[in-house]
């Protein structure tokens, strides 16, 4: 009987919670914030803005790399990737020669930045560029190198361009290329200037060492070598020798991420509301009613599992839609071979662990306090554990099993989260450190849900003044 | 038999105590009203017979067994009283029967909600409901698992007249049924119609139980009620035998002390005017309540009764 009832409060809370609008909006909402984003980019890629982008040209080689620059544009312009009605893809770039006479001095060079910044304010260019007279030369990296920063001369000599980087802010204007636009975000024109300097240059560095090629030739024979980022080489269940796809290296990179998402999601949208349901049931007294039918206990375990259950209803419907659009979607990824059913299932055991967990405290927190704003300062603390692992993503990425992620996995309340992740960061932990996280995880939501229990117990019809912290630990040890 | 026996019960919080060795009988099938000043101790009994409260020290047995099950035949309606705002009322009354170990169905509910002229409700959430709506819905979810013991805080406060007849009639109803009911109250004419057998709580002890006249009886037959044509005009002061003098308007009522012999008080009326009404009476609950509630008021006058 007393299972039945506490049953009875299961359902209640599951339905009471999943047949609202706000979870409705929340199942829809949440991936459209997490994944909207890509998906927005995706469908709007085919609007772009097509108007004719406009860039001066300050050259002070003589109109030499101007002219480059201008034949590498009709070129661009000519070869626009159309799309199926012939229409263009991207903007036609425009560039137009500032004459070398207002260019002349430190002062009137100044000026006549300024001059061109306003016409970039008012969007009548796009951006303007500066051609630095040297540019031509072969920047002195080694001397600059050594005279002023840490990489050392042989350094330099045996890899120009990244010393290049490291002393690009050293370099005079004379030596650079200088884009100014205020659109600092659109990465194409700056692209295009490299691309077509780095030819013009190259070409003419050659011509000077004696080799003599056409601009087809000098193209082809500058195409750098590829470097490509491969999975590694697996066996499926038939024994046959497979590769990782590259949307398998795309999910690779984002498994833990994802993971580490979801499991906060679920546990946020299903258990976190569990706070404002206790103060609204003991501002409006209904609490003392269900007190008069089921104990303190009974009560509290029906909320913490009807929450528990929403959590996993969330986890279930965002996993399986993730797996139906992989599967079957445009990627096509077969997501058994990412999201093995091993995984798969320490997921499942985590997020429920943290569901428990998180859920017992967000009953607590509503038992000790009289109303939200008083529960806020009692949340706030558990909010930064949960969100703990966030801070740690980088480390997570580059080792998962360095000192950080591997900590916070076997402490109870971010194990849920970063041992599912770094599950997800192949290779993965060592099989043992799972099995201690959950064993340590399922010890401490024990006793957090006791003492929970206890919090609840004398909070619950608890009026008037919040409980201080002290009162509360009280409540834990003493009973009351 | 008895449906509630609290023995030498005490619950303090606290330095505060509560309720202080209290013990109480209440038959089965009778109608017991639980009165007492604000904070004297009632709401405390009541949650200790829920359970809701365990007693310091003392037994709680609730028809005949000192277990938490028993309480599926018991129901309780607090004092401030709500329902989920969201759910629909048929679904607050399933909930409800079923917490109770009852399993309700529509025909039911239905018969509940035209019984208290809510007909047509049961598919309307609670909060497209009036307050005087809910309150009838809360009594349902109170009353529809069939409870042995009926315990109710305060029930007709917040009742307009008609909604207080409704309830009244399904109290006696409940009655009829064999159902004890167990209610709290500060309208003392409430208490005094209604119930079979009255318990007066204050400072936490128990000061009154018994009937109607049980009590009366204890404080004899000690008050005066007088009608002068004129009004009061200041003839009632220095009556002889007259403890206290309080005025309601068209009607005086004067405290006599126990050895004071009526009929002198009479004549000594008649001699300073024309006496239009004179009734020997007992006190009523309404006087016996501020006597014990408010002792050191020995004026038995305007600044309580006023």
């Amino acid at each position: 009987m007393p299972m039945k009832k506490t049953l009875v409060i299961v359902v209640r809370e599951y339905l009471s919670a999943v047949k609202t609008k706000s979870f409705i909006i929340s199942v829809v909402l949440m991936p459209v914030l997490m994944f909207g984003g890509l998906l927005m980019q995706r469908m709007t890629r085919g609007i772009v803005d097509l108007k004719d982008r406009k860039f001066a040209v300050i050259d002070q080689t003589g109109g030499r790399m101007f002219a480059a620059i201008e034949k590498a544009n009709r070129d661009r312009n000519l070869t626009i990737t159309k799309d199926a009605v012939g229409n263009p893809k991207e903007a036609r770039f425009v560039f137009e020669l500032v004459p070398a006479n207002q260019a002349a001095g430190p002062e009137s060079i100044k000026e006549l930045r300024y001059h061109l910044s306003q016409k970039v304010e008012k969007g009548e260019l796009f951006g303007f560029a500066e051609i630095g007279e040297l540019i031509y030369e072969p920047p002195p990296v080694a001397s600059l190198a050594s005279a002023a920063t840490q990489v050392s001369v042989r350094e330099a000599q045996a890899n120009p361009e990244a010393a290049l980087k490291a002393v690009a802010d050293r370099l005079g204007d004379e030596r650079i290329i200088r884009y100014t636009t205020n659109r600092l975000t659109v990465m194409g024109p700056s692209q295009f200037l490299q691309r077509a300097a780095t030819m013009e240059v190259y070409k003419s560095r050659l011509t000077s060492a004696g080799a003599t090629l056409d601009d087809v030739t000098m193209a082809r024979l500058l195409t750098p070598p590829m470097v490509s980022t491969k999975g590694a080489v697996f066996k499926d269940a038939t024994g046959k020798l497979s590769e990782q796809s590259s949307g398998g290296q795309f999910i690779a990179f984002f498994r833990p991420l994802a993971m580490l998402m979801l499991m906060f999601v679920v546990v946020m949208v299903g258990v976190s509301p569990l706070t404002t349901n206790v103060i609204e049931e003991k501002s409006l007294r209904i609490a003392e009613v269900l007190l008069g039918s089921v104990s303190p206990f009974q009560l509290m375990m029906g909320k913490l599992v009807g929450g528990v259950g929403v959590a996993l209803t969330l986890a279930l419907i965002y996993l399986s839609t993730a797996w139906v659009g992989l599967r079957f979607g445009a990627v096509g990824i077969d997501v058994s071979q990412y999201l093995t059913l091993g995984l798969f299932a320490w997921f499942c055991l985590f997020t429920l662990f943290a569901a428990l967990l998180y859920g017992a405290v967000f009953i607590a927190a509503g038992a000790a306090v009289t109303n939200v704003k008083e529960a806020q300062s009692l949340i706030t603390p558990v909010m930064l554990l949960i969100v703990l692992p966030m801070f740690f993503i980088s480390q997570l990425l580059e080792n998962p099993n360095g000192l950080i992620p591997t900590f916070l996995s076997f402490f109870p309340f971010s194990a849920p989260t970063m041992m599912v992740a770094r599950m997800g960061v192949p290779p993965g932990p060592a099989a043992w450190q799972p099995v201690v996280a959950a064993a340590s995880t399922f010890v401490a939501t024990l006793a957090v849900v006791w003492a929970a229990g206890r919090i609840f117990r004398v909070g619950i019809l608890l009026q008037g003044q919040p409980a201080k912290l002290g009162q509360i630990t009280k409540w834990i040890f003493s009973g009351s | 038999m008895n449906a509630i026996e609290l023995t030498n019960v005490t619950k303090t919080f606290g330095k505060h105590v509560a309720v202080d060795r209290l013990s109480l009988a209440v038959p089965a099938g009778s109608i017991y009203g639980f009165i007492g000043p604000n904070g004297s101790g009632k709401t405390t009994t009541l949650r200790m017979i829920m359970r809701i409260y365990l007693p310091d020290s003392g037994s709680v047995r609730v028809l005949g067994d000192d277990h938490h099950n028993a309480l599926d035949k018991v129901t309780y309606l607090p004092e401030e009283r709500m329902l989920y705002k969201s759910m629909k009322v048929y679904d607050v009354l399933k909930f409800f029967s079923s917490l109770k170990g009852h399993s309700t169905n529509r025909a039911e509910m239905d018969q509940w909600l035209a019984r208290l002229k809510l007909d047509g409700w049961g598919d309307k959430k609670v909060e497209a409901l009036s307050k005087g709506m809910t309150q009838k819905v809360q009594l349902i979810a109170c009353l529809i698992s069939k409870p042995s013991v009926v315990l109710l805080d305060e029930p007709f406060s917040g009742l307009d007249p008609v909604n207080a007849v409704v309830l009244r009639d399904a109290i006696f109803d409940l009655r009829k049924t064999g159902t004890t009911v167990i209610f709290s109250t500060h309208d003392m004419s409430v208490a005094e119609k209604m119930c079979d057998r009255i318990f007066m709580i204050y400072k936490g002890k128990k000061v009154l139980d018994g009937t109607l006249e049980t009590i009366q009886q204890q404080y004899g037959r000690d008050t005066i009620r007088v009608r002068m044509a004129g009004g009061n005009n200041g003839s009632l002061s220095g009556l002889p035998g007259v403890t206290g003098v309080v005025d309601h308007g068209n009607l005086q009522e004067l405290r006599v002390s126990a050895d004071a012999n009526p009929q002198v008080v009479l004549h000594a009326l008649a001699e300073r005017g024309a006496v239009e009404h004179f009734e020997v009476a007992a006190p009523n609950l309404h006087d016996i309540f501020v006597r014990i509630a408010a002792p050191d008021d020995q004026q038995f006058g305007e600044k309580v009764l006023a």
